[in-house]
């Protein structure tokens, strides 16, 4: 529904009805009685009614509305999907790791803001629920054995490179830097790891962000990984896997809105 | 900070431009319900995904600023 008020004038030739805040359009003439007709919006025909102070556009002359799920499905709707879960798990876990192995090893210190910023968060949202062993079934993205071939490989990362699954961000991610890679990694990587690189890291590809609040967002070229630590509205801290359809970002397992870790 | 307010049958959509480089965040709330919050490129898309999946009229959207809080003492 929408509405609009003021003075309403007509074109006879064309049909066209419009309100002027300034200069009346050449061919327009006020409107001296009402109209009952239709108007389309991008496709979509809705009802219309215009008085000579305004109109209302009603609702679709197809009869479809927005009807929400329940609200039971749009909250109790954590890990119904496998993948989306271990993803989920693993990108977290996977970005905990990293913040301490940046801590341990490497000298850069864009980067050790950015784990710092995304460890403090994920502590701060749930009380350390991320340390300690990996909860789930869904493989780390690296054997926790690897730890010194880990660490030796965050000694010799270029500044800029970040391995996703690894959650080691490099260089100056907070300005929306490419991700990629590092090759002697990404052979590495476990099946949880590849799954995120598929999605949303393939190299050169993705870009990550800090929002307003200070919580991550992962942009490839179809998928967007993010978290609503920091500021997850009424709600518990939560995150989103969408998809790029048409245009649109949208959830990218139907169900499946916001993605809500467990202990 | 501004933001974007549409009421639409029993729902209040509220579009939230975050940074740049991040986009605009659409909410959508029934009463206290926060039902959802999808992440789009900007402002504009928001509105236009906003009418695709769940019909609100471009034109009903209105701005608003959040003057934050006041300090009753002054």
């Amino acid at each position: 529904m929408g509405t609009a008020t003021g003075k309403v004038y007509i074109n006879n030739q064309t049909g066209q009805v419009g309100i002027f805040p300034g200069r009346v359009r050449s061919g327009f003439v006020p409107l001296d009685h009402n109209i009952t007709t239709t108007s389309t919006f991008r496709g979509v025909t809705h009802s219309m009614s215009v008085t000579p102070n305004g109109w209302t556009i009603g609702d679709r002359v197809d009869g479809q509305r927005f009807a929400a799920p329940a609200p039971s499905a749009a909250i109790n709707n954590s890990f119904e999907n496998a993948a989306v879960r271990a993803l989920a798990r693993n990108v977290v876990d996977g970005f905990h790791d990293g913040g301490t192995g940046l801590l341990q090893g490497i000298a850069n210190t864009p980067s050790v803001i950015w784990n710092g910023l995304t460890d403090g968060a994920i502590r701060q949202a749930t009380g350390g629920l991320y340390r300690g062993p990996n909860p789930f079934a869904a493989p780390l993205p690296f054997d926790p054995s690897n730890e010194n071939a880990r660490t030796a490989s965050y000694m010799s990362a270029p500044p800029i490179a970040i391995p996703i699954g690894a959650g080691l961000a490099g260089g100056s991610i907070v300005n929306s830097s490419p991700l990629s890679l590092m090759p002697e990694q990404t052979s590495q990587l476990s099946p949880g790891a590849q799954m995120i690189t598929d999605l949303v890291g393939q190299p050169g590809q993705a870009t990550g962000t800090v929002n307003k609040a200070g919580d991550l967002v992962i942009t490839g070229e179809r998928f967007k990984f993010r978290v609503d630590f920091k500021n997850p509205g009424n709600d518990v801290p939560h995150m989103h896997l969408q998809e790029l359809v048409d245009g649109d970002w949208v959830d990218a397992v139907d169900g499946v809105h916001r993605i809500r870790p467990k202990n | 900070m501004k933001y974007y307010e549409a009421a639409h049958g029993e729902y209040l959509f509220r579009i939230v431009p975050d940074n740049p480089d991040v986009g605009a965040y659409l909410h959508i709330y029934r009463g206290d319900e926060d039902l959802y919050d999808y992440l789009q490129d900007s402002v504009k898309h928001c509105m236009d995904f906003a009418y695709r999946k769940f019909g609100v009229l471009p034109d009903a959207w209105i701005e608003a600023v959040d003057v934050g809080k006041r300090d009753t003492n002054l």
